[in-house]
């Protein structure tokens, strides 16, 4: 739920409108969840992409289920337009994240730019076969500032094994 | 000092990733998805101190090519040393806020005592929610919770001038410095307290000036005893004069046609144009409002809460000035000594007074481990 | 496919004022039959083993949760008042009697008995309503469950309604809404599960407090009320205000399972510190007292 104190403060909104009406707005995101679950990184609107990631975070909560459960599989047929990838949620998606906390999904958004100023983002389940979008951390422990710190960490680990 | 060293070192290291949100529009045709070419994207922290927005998610830039890729190695740390630098910061937080706990061991100012025409200071406190209460008679109150979170004396500037008060700067919410700006670290630096979220002055006069440096708790006030509080009322946007100023609007039907919420005349007959102040539609709330003499009906010691009476302007989780009330003056005048005088002087040491009680109640409020009330007439229900 | 859209709505009415609890927990048991689940779930629902938390002390979302300072002082005054007077389990359909001071009441002390239509508030500000029918007058009066002048809250039929709310018994005929004042108090063993109330209740021609044909009430008789008291046009405009997605909207629903180790937390803190400091201090003023 993307409910934070300041959303609340700014007229009570939890939600954003997409679309016209209520019935309107979740078809819309079954469509994006779809997508998602079918190529695991989707680009659409911000927007879009703000409000399917509470959804598809739940689904996989609901997967984590089982196939066997009514339930699960009540709210996996309703939010998985296209059939064939119910088995994909179910055996795939859902052992995959049997230990992670609840955050399945990552969401960047892009840069505008002139040629398109629609805010666009990227929504991703973690532990996708593509290659990262954040860059891999380099170290650079020889640069002066590095090696600065790295003086005073020592200094500071020195002082703590004297003392004990 | 080497803590201060430590956030310039890390301020650095983050200025280099702000600074490329300057060329992100310019470099489209380098943006391509999904691909193991874009491996030197970088994230951008901007360091505003708005709060009124939404904290939205980190964008994708494209780097800044003038720099070189050397430039930027330079001024990366490496993450066991970033948090190193964090964790170092995190005791000396502790080792100062632990050295003020007892104010009065350390060199205090002069103390005065008390007199009609001293003028204590407030405290800023946080707005946490609201709740009823009752009275010993049955009546139902509405009060405020003002929560009192790391509040600090940081700054003392004497008058110039012996009729006037005096100026002390406090500081609420203790916050990381890893964010701040440097002039605004250094207002911090010599009263020795760790950098905070909101800083306030309060006039105060010469007998009840009080060293930097010295914590300020919820029991500074006393239940029983009136307060003022200062805060920003919360932002309604545009309105019409209904909501705005309170008029009555016009009837539904009728042969109303288009004028059910509108001002009708302006009364321009004469002159012939709008008399300036006229109430008229328009921006509402978001300005600064008083509310005086409220009454203190509880203090919470423990987690320096002050229970106080009614409504006060502004959101939950925003700050709020509460100090003595200056109906002292004019309306409660005959209070004055009564519940001044018996104030502690200028604020609440704990080492001086000891510790207190948990919760401090005003003797006509109802305390929830009491019996249920018992009315032996009927006047005793009346307030 | 049935029996889980069933246990949701069963599992809000459980909690009265929320929406569901985790839905996750409640989707688990799975029989074959829609019928039998509901059974199995009050059956071997966690009534014996949890403890019972009153819905006054589960916070509604928003920002009033990111306070936690707030609500553990809130909770705190809340234990102190339940350490003094009883305030017992009771839902909505529950017959309570409640005891009050009141100053312009002959004998300083009101009684009123009736059937609990609605639970309201959070905190210190619960409220609870109760209706009866005196002299073919229809009386509801609201309390504050925490309100000092509350002596005694006694529950003459512990049961349990289908519905969130009983408002409806406004628009029924007066003999569901109607308590005897001598109502001899019903036993309950507090091992049972609390038993339910399902009558249907046949309502009175409209003009209504609500138009109830379009809310998905369990309590009311539908069937009675489509054929008795609806024209056509209010029964063709009937179906467009179900809102079938609404169970399928995940945005909706609410664990408490945090809030409620929040309560239980707190409720363990004030047996065991605060009550016991209160009790060491009048022990103490005991004992100078008799040395005195």
């Amino acid at each position: 739920m993307r409910l934070s104190l300041m959303l609340l403060i700014s007229h009570g909104k939890r939600q954003r409108r997409l679309g016209g009406g209520k019935p309107q707005r979740l078809n819309i995101l079954r469509k994006v969840v779809t997508g998602l679950v079918r190529h695991e990184r989707i680009e659409t609107t911000y927007a879009h992409c703000d409000e399917a990631k509470f959804y598809a975070e739940r689904l996989i909560d609901y997967a984590k289920l089982g196939n066997t459960n009514a339930g699960a599989m009540r709210i996996a047929d309703y939010w998985i337009t296209e059939k064939d990838l119910i088995p994909k949620l179910f055996e795939t998606l859902a052992p995959r994240f049997a230990n992670f906390d609840g955050r399945y999904c990552r969401l960047y958004r892009l840069p505008l730019t002139t040629q398109n100023t629609l805010d666009t983002a990227v929504l991703e389940y973690k532990g996708n076969p593509y290659p990262s979008l954040r860059p891999t951390p380099k170290n650079h422990p020889n640069s002066i500032a590095n090696i600065l710190v790295e003086g005073l960490r020592q200094d500071y680990e020195k002082k703590k094994t004297e003392t004990v | 000092m080497a803590a201060s060293m430590l956030v310039r070192a890390f301020q650095n290291s983050r200025q280099t990733w702000s600074t490329c949100s300057k060329y992100a529009s310019l470099e489209k045709q380098n943006w391509t998805l999904c691909l193991p070419a874009v491996t030197t994207i970088l994230p951008c922290r901007t360091t505003t101190r708005r709060r009124d927005r939404l904290p939205l998610p980190q964008r994708l830039y494209v780097p800044d090519k003038s720099r070189t890729d050397q430039d930027r190695q330079a001024e990366e740390l490496t993450p066991d040393n970033m948090a190193h630098i964090q964790e170092s910061y995190k005791e000396e937080e502790e080792s100062l806020t632990q050295a003020r706990l007892c104010p009065l061991k350390d060199e205090p100012w002069p103390r005065h005592a008390w007199t009609p025409e001293s003028r204590r200071t407030g405290v800023l406190a946080t707005k946490i929610g609201m709740m009823p209460m009752w009275t010993k008679t049955g009546h139902r109150l509405t009060v405020t919770l003002l929560q009192v979170q790391d509040c600090h004396v940081i700054r003392y500037v004497p008058a110039w001038d012996s009729d006037n008060p005096g100026i002390l700067t406090l500081g609420h919410r203790t916050c990381s410095p890893f964010y701040l700006s440097e002039e605004y670290l250094r207002t911090f630096e010599k009263a020795g307290v760790p950098p905070k979220r909101k800083i306030a002055e309060f006039k105060v006069s010469k007998d009840a000036a009080i060293k930097p440096g010295t914590p300020l708790y919820a029991a500074h006030f006393r239940p029983g005893q009136y307060v003022d509080v200062y805060g920003k009322s919360v932002d309604k946007g545009f309105q019409g004069v209904m909501k705005r100023h309170g008029f009555k609007g016009q009837p539904a039907s009728h042969g109303q046609t288009k004028t059910h919420r509108r001002p009708g005349a302006i009364g321009t007959a004469g002159h012939g144009r709008v008399l300036p102040g006229t109430k008229l539609p328009g921006p509402m709330g978001n300005v600064v409002r008083y509310t005086r003499g409220l009454k203190i009906w509880r203090v919470n010691t423990k987690h320096n809460i002050l229970y106080v009476n009614g409504q006060v302007p502004g959101h939950n989780d925003g700050w709020v000035k509460v100090y003595d009330s200056i109906l002292y003056k004019s309306k409660h005048k005959n209070k004055l000594e009564d519940h001044l005088g018996n104030l502690p002087f200028p604020t609440y040491f704990e080492e001086e007074e000891g510790e207190l009680e948990e919760d401090l109640y005003d003797d006509e409020l109802f305390r929830f481990d009491e019996p249920s009330i018992v009315f032996e007439s009927a006047e005793g229900a009346k307030k | 496919m049935a029996a889980f859209g069933r246990v949701l709505l069963r599992s809000r009415q459980k909690l009265c004022l929320r929406w569901s609890s985790s839905t996750v927990e409640a989707a688990k048991p799975v029989t074959a039959s829609p019928d039998i689940t509901d059974t199995v779930q009050d059956q071997t629902g966690s009534r014996k083993t949890t403890r019972f938390i009153s819905p006054e002390f589960i916070i509604p979302r928003g920002m009033k949760a990111d306070f936690p300072t707030k609500n553990h002082v809130e909770r705190m005054d809340m234990l102190r008042r339940r350490s003094v007077m009883d305030i017992p389990e009771f839902y909505v359909g529950s017959i309570l009697s409640v005891l009050t001071a009141d100053p312009y009441a002959p004998g300083k002390y009101q009684k009123f008995v009736g059937i609990c239509i609605k639970r309201g508030g959070y905190g210190l500000g619960a409220t609870f309503t109760l209706r009866n029918v005196l002299n073919e007058q229809g009386i509801e009066i609201c309390y504050e469950l925490y309100n000092p002048t509350i002596h005694q809250v006694q529950v003459l039929k512990l049961q349990k309604s289908v519905d969130p709310h009983m408002v409806y018994l406004r628009d029924a005929l007066p003999e569901y809404s109607t308590v005897d004042f001598n109502f001899q108090p019903v036993q309950h063993n507090p091992q049972d599960p609390v038993p339910i109330l399902d009558t249907k209740v046949l309502l009175k021609p409209p003009p209504w407090y609500w138009r109830w044909e379009r809310v998905e009430l369990q309590g009311i008789d539908r069937e009675h009320m489509r054929q008795n008291h609806l024209s056509q046009k209010r029964l063709d405009k009937m179906d467009n205000h179900r809102k079938p997605w609404m169970e399928f909207d995940l945005m909706y629903e609410y664990d408490t399972t945090k809030v409620e180790e929040d309560v239980i937390k707190d409720m363990e803190y004030f047996q065991n510190v605060v009550r016991r400091k209160k009790e060491t201090v009048t022990s103490e003023k005991a004992t100078e007292e008799e040395k005195t």
